[in-house]
């Protein structure tokens, strides 16, 4: 009886786990489902087929918001990792320093800030204060630069605290051995932290790219001009707006979701890949 | 022995404004397992690391062989320094670790092979090559340290508490085999410990640190029977003081007990010094150190004897080898005194029991009164 009660326990809860999971991906997977719909309607579900997708790939204006979206991610992604790796660096060697724990604190706490703020803040600072002061080197609304300097903004967050993380299982008396058995700086840096940084690294990277891929109030709120530059999803945004909405409008998304979903689920992969178990005892 | 490889000329260093090493000037001679040994906080993990290159002192000289090696950068000193915690490369594996040192000196591949090969029978670990070095337990950790540092065959190895990790077992079979295998590579050591056993067990010489200044650079054995001082007597096993007042050059008389017995005195400086900064050679108050096994214990008869004191026994301790008796000695300080006496005697005595101690009739170490430290 009693077992019979435990194992009705466990199947209730693989029922709720299973139910979770459903709420969780319903969305998604109706969204790629609908992407292969033969109807001329986005919800109306008349039979399977590619129409769409060979529609959607010959859109030059599609090809084009994704060829930008993926040039911002690229280029905002260096930058905030670039960025993040300094902080990072900078923190580790400090790190009995009190400024240590705030900095820590002030750089992950933009993640918590609604997107839609920082979209605005963006927008308030690129008229007023980088256009005047910059225009001529092209920081305008809408441009290339200001997109991807709005994306670095939301990415360097996640990217310090993955490559932070990191640097917490680094033991840096490894640079002295490496240091005492005759390596120089450079020597020091790319064959005993380098290495051990990478995984974090790619990690950080993913992350950044994902989640500039995924911005679309940055983008929408810095593209108020009229020869904006367009990402995928101010495409998709628009694609809603000019008629009935075709199926078209769910095989876009669903290119951004594959495209996405393969960054950030390798970003949190390579994080949580230990290519060095923190076995390293402070002595 | 052999010429000097290292020479430490009046080493000072600061940190944070506190004087952490004050003028320590040493040598260490080429060949030999030389040992660094203090309490924690004295200050020699700061001057291993000065030797090492990782600081720079504020004042004094390093000489390699007699050349100027102050501000040469550490990656250009040849030594190799195995490390507390042994700051392993987790990234690589055993032979890659141990090879690093040698890539670093761009020898040819099919030498590194060798040489890597070589250190991992050293320290007998051949056969895990190929594993990762965040697999092995500590002890193998440690060999492997010892082996990457061995490999570019410096001609100094710094060995900072190495053993520290590791439980007493593996930590006596350890110092065996670091011992064996200094001599056998004929590399000269300079080891770094807090503990006065290990450093017994394997140094040539040992260089006594306190409080950032260098009490005494001797062979084990002088530091045990003529320590320089009462902090190098006491830090190096156990030491019984005896008040004395110094009637003649070479006795004394006990005051503990208020008993005049002469004691026969030591011919060290310190017991010169003393008898030269007096004016006379009488009546200078010191102690003399007498070393728990120098004392021989005689139940009866209670008759006074010259080099003997009476005392009772409070406590008895079975050490295996030795029986540790603590006595008190008669007297208004009732001091204490503590004796060893091989197990193997067939006098046993037993707590409460008034006994005789009878000192050696070799001369003992005096400390003048005003040395006290």
């Amino acid at each position: 009886m009693v077992h019979f009660t435990h194992r009705l326990k466990g199947n209730l809860m693989r029922i709720w786990c299973l139910f979770l999971l459903l709420i969780l991906y319903l969305p998604v997977l109706s969204l790629v489902l609908f992407g292969f719909n033969a109807s001329t309607f986005a919800l109306r579900w008349e039979g399977f087929s590619l129409h769409w997708y060979k529609i959607t790939l010959s859109n030059s204006e599609m090809l084009t918001a994704l060829f930008n979206s993926l040039l911002v991610a690229l280029l905002s992604t260096a930058l905030a990792v670039t960025l993040a790796f300094f902080y990072a660096l900078w923190a580790h060697k400090n790190s009995n320093t009190k400024l240590k724990g705030a900095s820590d604190s002030l750089m992950s706490l933009p993640l918590f800030i609604p997107e839609i703020v920082i979209a605005i803040g963006l927008l308030v600072m690129v008229v007023h204060i980088l256009r005047p002061a910059a225009g001529h080197i092209g920081i305008q609304l809408g441009s290339l630069s200001s997109i991807v300097l709005g994306h670095t903004t939301l990415a360097v967050g996640y990217a310090c605290l993955v490559l932070r993380n990191r640097f917490r299982t680094y033991d840096s008396q490894q640079e002295l051995a490496a240091q005492d058995l005759g390596a120089n700086k450079w020597q020091v840096f790319s064959r005993v932290m380098l290495p051990q940084l990478m995984p974090g690294f790619a990690a950080a990277c993913c992350m950044s790219f994902a989640v500039s891929l995924d911005d679309f109030y940055v983008s929408y709120f810095l593209s108020t001009g009229g020869s904006a530059l367009q990402t995928l999803p101010i495409f998709i945004w628009s694609l809603q707006g000019r008629r009935a909405m075709t199926p078209e409008i769910n095989v876009v998304s669903s290119l951004l979701l594959f495209i996405a979903v393969i960054f950030f689920v390798a970003g949190l992969w390579l994080n949580q890949s230990k290519a060095v178990p923190d076995k390293t005892e402070k002595g | 022995m052999n010429e000097s490889l290292l020479t430490l000329q009046e080493i000072s260093a600061a940190l944070n404004g506190r004087a952490v090493l004050k003028e320590v000037s040493f040598d260490v001679k080429q060949g030999e397992f030389f040992s660094l040994l203090g309490p924690s906080g004295c200050g020699k993990t700061t001057l291993l690391r000065i030797i090492a290159g990782f600081l720079t002192s504020h004042s004094g000289k390093l000489l390699w062989s007699g050349t100027d090696i102050t501000h040469l950068p550490p990656q250009s000193r040849d030594l190799n320094l195995v490390f507390q915690n042994y700051a392993l490369f987790p990234h690589l594996n055993v032979f890659e670790n141990v090879a690093f040192g040698l890539r670093m000196m761009k020898l040819d591949e099919r030498i590194i092979i060798e040489r890597v090969k070589e250190s991992l029978a050293l320290v007998r670990m051949s056969e895990h090559a190929l594993r990762r070095v965040t697999e092995l337990s500590g002890g193998q950790q440690q060999r492997i340290a010892l082996a990457r540092a061995v490999a570019p065959r410096p001609k100094l190895v710094l060995l900072d508490e190495p053993l520290g990790a590791l439980d007493l077992q593996l930590r006596r079979d350890m110092q065996v085999e670091l011992k064996s295998l200094q001599r056998q590579l004929g590399m000269t050591f300079l080891y770094v410990t807090h503990d006065q056993e290990e450093a017994f067990s394997m140094s040539d010489r040992i260089a006594i640190l306190n409080s950032g200044q260098l009490e005494q650079v001797d062979a084990p054995e002088v530091l045990y029977s003529l320590p320089a001082s009462r902090f190098v007597a006491k830090f190096i096993g156990n030491a019984n003081f005896i008040p004395v007042e110094r009637t003649a050059l070479a006795t004394a008389r006990c005051l503990a007990s208020q008993q005049e017995y002469s004691l026969n005195m030591a011919n060290t400086s310190l017991a010169n010094s003393a008898s030269n900064s007096a004016s006379n050679a009488n009546n200078i108050l010191g102690d003399v150190l007498v070393r728990p096994e120098q004392v021989e214990l005689v139940s009866t008869p209670l008759t006074n004897q010259t080099n003997s004191l009476s005392g009772t026994i409070q406590l008895r301790q079975f050490l295996g080898a030795n029986v540790r008796y603590h006595l008190e000695l008669e007297g208004p300080e009732r001091r204490m005194m503590i004796v060893d006496q091989p197990s193997t005697q067939q006098t046993i005595c037993q707590p409460g029991e008034k006994v005789l101690m009878r000192l050696p009739k070799s001369p003992l170490p005096f400390f003048p009164a005003d040395s006290a430290q």
